[in-house]
């Protein structure tokens, strides 16, 4: 069935999948609908191949409101979108005439098994992506779910799993459970719109929380706890400079490393005494000018410190350096990729013995942009225990500077925003699992013997004098 | 007072009670709890019916039974907020009701929202007959 000529004679997609192959007859294309009926479905993916040229506009919850207004407009690319049930999304394909294919699936509804990579999007009115660590895959979308660039989850105590995200919209704190019920909604506003960097403690179930700029402590940066039960921590620190773009504490919980204060380019890592609330020495120095220290830096169970830095030259690999708590060098691992924006650290499953590591590939013109590369690092010698590399979708279409291959991949993850390593299994949407443990009634004796009888009374032995001998 | 029963006798009690579920349904639905398990359904909504195997359940030991497998509901009948199931036999006959909750119930869900087309999964089912 050729797709309807205008919005209003839409040709409805009843269920997915669903696959169309007709022709253009202009440029202003032709028109499909499809309204989810489920709430199981949190995203679609289109794709529409043919004539080069063709992109496909989405609309919602009417034909003319555009909907995430960027999805759909590089040809041939895959794209996906959140949906909802009920709402109608509308797909106007066109810019181009002739034949084309159009094609929408159902986004994945799979388990998330513990140790599966949570990276949320960067743009706000895209769902969280959990990933396969085998292969990168999309296992399932959550939706609806904070955009932003920060975030992390506990790893061991009664809350293990729970994890906190900045909320870029709102300039909210949301902490969620494991399976991603929101918990607790914090107002943490500060200046301008900058990216508040969030580390889980290693044993006090909380996480540390910063703002780059406090307008409150005299627009410099300031450091607190928010509790893994979602309260703000008693404290605040106030640090010398505005800018903040990572920090974490030791295991003890005594000493703050952070960076990026007034810089984030050549930045050193400082430290902060948590217990008589003044500066330390730096940890290490800044690499040079031509670094950044753009995110994250992790304290291994160990006590070691794990720090992530971009290059700002061409065809230079992100490095991550791995110190001693004296800020001596234990290791340098050289990255692929030429400088990676947003190189991003996740704590493992196995803290200390290895550490998560997120890179990305070259920047255009390179052909390899828009992949990503999760590695996991053996943090005693540096070698790569499991790697896996998958296609970015950013805004929700399929990104790279070349058409996809003839299979692509239908979805992905966000190019920046958060990461982190799942420290308890989410089920696949819709799915509630229980058990059962019945006891027969017992109230009300449903289970007593009722017996009747009667007692016969002794007989005179007279009674028997005509039977004695 | 009640009686007490031999394991032998709860047993048996426990055996003849989880046969009537052999190939049988955990019917979960929303609404009100009726007040016998002999009393019809009206308005509450079937939301799922994970199935028993047949038999439901192996030899009890000391009155108490436990269930084999039980078959997912991976279709999910209707969204909703499960509060309550009724056992049945594989001929949609009545055998017993029970609550369902998060908690303090006798059927524990993860969640009692229910989606539909999502799935249901009981992983484990005992049956208690008490000896006294």
């Amino acid at each position: 069935m050729p797709g309807g000529a205008t919005a209003g004679t839409a040709t409805v997609i009843g269920s997915l999948p669903y696959t169309d192959s007709d022709t253009s007859p202009t440029y202003l294309g032709v028109w499909y609908v499809y309204t989810p009926t489920s709430s199981l479905l949190t995203v679609v993916g289109g794709l529409v191949t043919g004539g080069s040229a063709f992109v496909t506009l989405v609309y919602s919850p009417d034909s003319a409101t555009p909907y995430l207004p960027t999805v759909g407009r590089e040809s041939e690319k895959p794209f996906q979108i959140p949906v909802v049930a009920g709402t109608p999304y509308y797909f106007n394909i066109q810019n181009d005439v002739g034949a084309y294919t159009f094609s929408l699936i159902a986004g994945p509804n799979l388990v998330a098994p513990t140790g599966s990579i949570f990276v949320n999007d960067d743009h706000p009115g895209y769902p969280l992506a959990l990933l396969s660590v085998t292969d990168g895959s999309v296992l399932q979308f959550v939706y609806p779910f904070p955009a932003g660039e920060n975030g992390d989850v506990i790893a061991s105590g009664t809350h293990t799993g729970r994890v906190l995200v900045h909320d870029r919209a709102t300039h909210h704190l949301k902490l969620y459970s494991p399976t991603f019920d929101l918990l607790t909604d914090l107002p943490y506003t500060s200046t301008g719109n900058p990216k508040y960097p969030i580390r889980a403690d290693h044993t006090r179930s909380q996480f540390y929380v910063g703002k780059p700029v406090d307008p409150t402590h005299g627009s410099v940066a300031t450091v607190t706890t928010v509790t893994s039960a979602g309260a703000f921590g008693p404290q605040t620190w106030v640090l010398p400079a505005a800018g903040l773009t990572a920090v974490a504490t030791n295991v003890a919980g005594t000493i703050l490393y952070f960076t990026g204060q007034t810089s984030s380019t050549n930045a050193p890592v400082k430290r902060w005494d948590l217990v008589n609330d003044v500066a330390l020495s730096n940890l290490v120095a800044g690499l040079g000018a031509t670094w950044l220290t753009l995110f994250d830096i992790i304290v291994l169970a160990d006590d070691t410190i794990v720090v992530s830095y971009e290059s700002t030259t061409a065809a230079t690999a992100p490095v991550i350096k791995h110190y001693a708590t004296d800020g001596s060098v234990l290791h340098t691992w050289t990255m692929t990729g030429d400088r990676s924006t947003d190189v991003h650290l996740a704590s493992a499953l196995d803290d200390p013995a290895s550490v998560w590591i997120w890179t990305k590939m070259n920047p255009p013109p390179d052909l390899n942009f828009g992949t990503s590369h999760f590695t996991n690092v053996n943090t005693s010698d540096g070698t790569t225990i499991s790697s896996v590399e998958r296609r970015e979708f950013e805004t929700g279409i399929w990104l790279g500077i070349t058409a996809p291959p003839p299979d692509p991949e239908r979805f992905g993850h966000s190019f920046s925003c958060p990461f982190l390593i799942l420290r308890a299994p989410v089920p696949a949407p819709g799915t509630v699992t229980g058990t059962m443990a019945l006891t027969a009634p017992t109230s009300g004796d449903t289970s007593a013997l009722a017996l009747t009888g009667y007692v016969t009374p002794p007989r005179h032995p007279d009674a028997f004098c005509g039977r004695r001998p | 007072m009640a009686i007490t029963l031999s394991a032998t006798a709860a047993s048996t009690a426990a055996d003849a009670l989880c046969a009537l579920l052999n190939g049988g349904h955990v019917r979960i639905y929303d609404g009100t709890r009726p007040a016998t398990a002999d009393t019809a359904i009206t308005t509450q909504v079937l939301l799922a019916s994970p199935t028993f195997a047949n038999p439901a359940f192996a030899a009890a030991v000391s009155g108490v039974a436990t269930a084999h497998a039980v078959v997912d509901d991976t279709d999910a009948a209707a969204s909703g907020t499960a509060t309550w199931f009724r056992a049945v036999t594989s001929g949609a006959a009545s055998v017993c009701d029970g609550s369902v909750g998060t908690a303090d119930a006798d059927c524990i869900l993860s969640s009692t929202t229910i989606i539909q087309h999502g799935t249901v999964s009981i992983t484990s089912v005992t049956y208690t007959q008490p000896l006294a």
